[in-house]
């Protein structure tokens, strides 16, 4: 198909930011990260006309790679050597980073992994909670229980960041 | 949900994730600009449908190689020696004394 890498470069273009972000759940460093996104998307581009929702089974590809990828010996080892690195900034900068938007950078990295992928996934990726539900293979209610709690869990612990200021 | 969540989800909206550097853009583009590779099912496939179509030429020269005759195989022909239809009649008919000359 002659328009083929414009479909890929601008599925790309819109999903690739909060997919690297996705990725980073499992990753020990950023780089491990990349290589589970271009890992993922390349199985979601070759292997993607089975899915009953493309982007909801793109999400499902790049969090099998990474999953696959933080699982090896090698990139155990690379976690343990540098789990500080996981605190690495995920997110633009603004003009003037806030203290605000590092605590809650901090408090996401806080939270259970099944709920920090449904907050990136909802928030970031504007999945429903259909296609979140489909990527996780878990029932569409269940997703949705996870964002309410991740997301009230997020603002107890920023208030009492706040408090104890 | 609480005017205090909904709040929370608009920040975390506001907070963008990096963009993809152009090499991690390149490394992902390049196996994706490569020409398309057969999968291995579709080499099977190919490989049958040729062994298919060499058979059926093979059968086809010996078939079309063979000697013209002048008429059938002599396997279908009937012979002289055979029953036919009505001999029982004939048999039937004749007197036992020419039967009696013919069984001798």
């Amino acid at each position: 198909m002659a328009d083929e890498p414009e479909r890929w470069r601008s599925w790309l273009r819109q999903h690739g930011p909060a997919l690297l972000l996705f990725a980073r759940q499992w990753s020990a460093t950023p780089a491990d990260a990349e290589d589970a996104l271009q890992a993922g998307f390349l199985k979601f581009w070759t292997t993607r006309v089975r899915a009953r929702d493309e982007v909801a089974y793109l999400y499902s590809c790049v969090r099998s790679a990474a999953i696959d990828m933080d699982r090896s010996q090698r990139r155990r080892a690379a976690r343990d050597r540098g789990a500080e690195l996981r605190q690495e900034l995920a997110f633009e900068p603004p003009v003037e980073r806030s203290e605000r938007q590092a605590r809650i950078e901090s408090a996401l990295n806080q939270l259970p992994a099944d709920q920090r992928e449904v907050v990136v996934m909802k928030i970031w990726g504007g999945l429903t909670f259909a296609q979140i539900g489909q990527a996780l293979g878990v029932p569409l209610h269940t997703a949705a229980s996870r964002y309410r709690v991740a997301l009230t869990r997020l603002a107890a612990d920023l208030a009492r960041e706040m408090a104890h200021e | 949900m609480s005017e205090e969540l909904g709040s929370l989800e608009a920040e975390l909206a506001r907070m963008r994730p990096r963009v993809l550097t152009p090499e991690l853009a390149a490394r992902i583009a390049a196996p994706l600009t490569l020409p398309p590779r057969r999968s291995r099912s579709d080499r099977l496939l190919w490989c049958a449908i040729g062994s298919g179509v060499i058979a059926a030429c093979t059968i086809a020269v010996l078939l079309l190689d063979q000697p013209a005759s002048s008429g059938l195989p002599s396997s279908v022909m009937a012979s002289g020696s055979m029953p036919r239809a009505g001999d029982l009649t004939v048999s039937s008919a004749r007197q036992p004394e020419q039967l009696a000359s013919a069984w001798k």
